[in-house]
């Protein structure tokens, strides 16, 4: 049998040809013989996108072989220690080298970047404030220490290292600590008071060695809850964390009184930050690690935000006191 | 029988239906030969589709074509179907494993898609195997005019050595065009007018030509003669009437500068 592929006179009998290894039986073979086909779409689409051809030609310029050898040893002449440490000020370092004009335009920069991002905190413009004085920061940095690297590439890779350990070294740990006395809460939606693209500053270090205490703003988690819609086989559900007063802390008894809201028999000092109808059947004795909070800023029926509800000691996270978006309500939150 | 005296028959009325031809066989005779004749036959038309599907008739019939597997390739690249093509050779090479022409046809799939890599290397395996055709060179070709190497030219006239056919420089020329050089594609496609001057196709790939380097008038002739040839190509037809509402416009100064 002669193979159709290498025409190699095989032994008859033998199902695969002994040269090539074609199959000797393909002509009764059950094979699809139709082809894959694309999509007029598709083949527009690789038309005005061959995004194919430009991954080879990337593949093949070999890009990573063109990136310099990053040779990060120290320089050759450090500046002493005093003026190293600092660098952890922008222009700082350029004082005390003489370069006053320099230490001056370095400094006011990245003040002005700090301040903006501290103003816009919480928000896009804020992030890219912050990134562009960690951008002049390091720049400083390459100034005191890279006089002697004149290649740009790398120029640019020691940029890149002074840009990771300031990240790493500094803006981290300040990011951190930063973070344990203003979170920003950012609002998507309208939730009266609140609007939506409301930035909320919370302090969650502020019940670390003191309780919450009724009139205070907190930000909390509210546990999943069902309640039911009257009249309708329906219940509405509440999850996720929200802003809102604390009406009455562990012991104390709320209850209502023509629509009046009592605590200990007395009138309630506060009242929820949103307008809330009060139901007469009200009366709950809050237990003791709990708090007493009405959800009144979810857009809600009225029947569910005069839902008391109870939250427990460790679902509050802290302490709302300032709102710093948008810009024309800056201001403490009472 | 009087009452069907007074029927009026038309004795001389005409068949609606196209006579048969004589060279076509009875359908139940039509043999995978036949059909990879049609496909060749659609081939030189330009008619890829059909060459295509013409292609899978053979294959139902008979499985061991390895031209005719081939056929579906070099046609899914024609399509401009290149991931395809390369499965499809893919799946042909495992059936017939070092043909070379199956390599060749898959090594211009990957240079269609800029894997130039694996082009060079399926190529050089191609040129490698036994025997030697005109397609391994037009791929080695088109290779090289890829890879921007000026020596094109050679594997071109290779190709045209080992195969008289005016198919070789129909596909150069088209190679050409392809990668942007309409001037080549010129040269070639005239070879291939000397050989075939009678086949509608090569006047419609020269008037393509002609109408990418500003020859207005030329290209008009070259799709003329096509249409005389073929009265029916629709392209030509297409291509003429664009020709013929010719105008300026920054729109199509800029789409011209892309390649578009």
């Amino acid at each position: 049998m002669q193979c159709v592929n290498c025409h190699f006179e095989n032994m008859p009998g033998i199902t695969t040809c002994g040269r090539c290894g074609a199959s000797l039986q393909l002509a009764s073979a059950v094979i699809d013989v139709h082809p894959p086909r694309a999509s007029r779409m598709a083949k527009r689409w690789r038309h005005w996108f061959p995004l194919s051809r430009y991954w080879y030609r990337l593949r093949a310029a070999n890009l990573l072989s063109r990136i310099p050898h990053l040779h990060l040893h120290w320089p050759s002449e450090l500046p002493p220690v005093p003026v190293l440490l600092k660098m952890i000020v922008p222009g700082w370092a350029q004082w005390s080298l003489g370069r006053n004009a320099r230490a001056k335009w370095m400094f006011g920069v990245y003040l002005g970047l700090v301040l903006s991002s501290i103003l816009f905190l919480g928000t896009a413009i804020g992030w890219l404030l912050l990134g562009l004085a960690v951008a002049v920061h390091a720049a400083s940095v390459m100034d005191v220490l890279g006089t002697d690297i004149f290649d740009v590439r790398q120029r640019l890779a020691y940029t890149c290292a002074a840009v990771a350990a300031l990240t790493l070294l500094v803006y981290y740990p300040i990011g951190r600590l930063v973070a344990t006395v203003a979170s920003p809460q950012y609002f998507n939606m309208d939730a009266p008071p609140f609007y939506a693209g409301d930035v909320l500053l919370a302090n969650p270090s502020a019940y670390w060695h003191s309780d919450p205490q009724p009139g205070d703003l907190v930000h909390y988690e509210l546990p999943t809850l069902d309640v039911p819609i009257p009249g309708q086989h329906m219940v509405y559900r509440l999850r996720g964390d929200r802003i809102d007063r604390i009406i009455a802390k562990d012991g104390q008894t709320v209850t209502c009184s023509q629509g009046k809201l009592l605590v200990d028999g007395q009138p309630a000092t506060w009242s929820p930050l949103g307008a809330v109808q009060f139901a007469d059947s009200l009366n709950i004795t809050v237990p003791a690690n709990h708090y007493l909070i009405f959800p009144s800023t979810d857009r809600l029926r009225p029947d569910v935000q005069s839902a008391a509800i109870l939250i427990h000691r460790d679902h509050i996270w802290g302490r709302v006191y300032w709102r710093s978006q948008p810009l024309w309500r800056f201001g403490p939150i009472h | 029988m009087a009452r069907f005296e007074k029927l009026e028959f038309n004795t001389q009325q005409s068949d609606p239906s196209p006579a048969p031809e004589r060279n076509e066989p009875d359908p139940l005779a039509r043999d995978a030969d036949y059909w990879m004749k049609k496909a060749d036959d659609s081939r030189r038309m330009g008619l890829y589709e059909n060459a295509l599907k013409f292609y899978s008739r053979a294959l139902e019939l008979d499985r061991s074509l390895v031209a005719g597997w081939l056929g579906q390739v070099q046609m899914l690249v024609q399509l401009e179907e290149y991931p395809e093509a390369e499965l499809w050779s893919r799946k042909s090479l495992e059936l017939f494993p070092k043909n070379g022409e199956l390599m060749a046809a898959r090594a211009q799939a990957f240079c269609r898609m800029g894997d130039m890599k694996q082009a060079y290397a399926l190529c050089d395996g191609a040129l490698q195997q036994t025997g030697q055709s005109g397609y391994r060179w037009l791929v080695r070709g088109e290779i090289m005019v890829a890879a921007g190497k000026d020596v094109d030219r050679h594997c071109f006239d290779k190709a045209q050595q080992l195969e008289e056919d005016w198919l070789v420089p129909l596909e150069a020329a088209r190679i050409d065009l392809f990668y942007q050089r309409p001037s080549k594609a010129l040269i070639r496609i005239r070879r291939a007018l000397d050989l075939a001057p009678d086949a509608p196709y090569v006047w419609f790939i020269q008037g393509t030509c002609q109408a990418q380097l500003g020859l207005r008038n030329a290209a008009q002739e070259s799709f003329r003669y096509c249409l005389e040839l073929s009265p029916r190509h629709a392209d030509a037809e297409e291509q003429l009437r664009r020709l013929q509402k010719w105008s300026w416009s920054p729109i199509k100064m800029f789409r011209r500068l892309l390649g578009r």
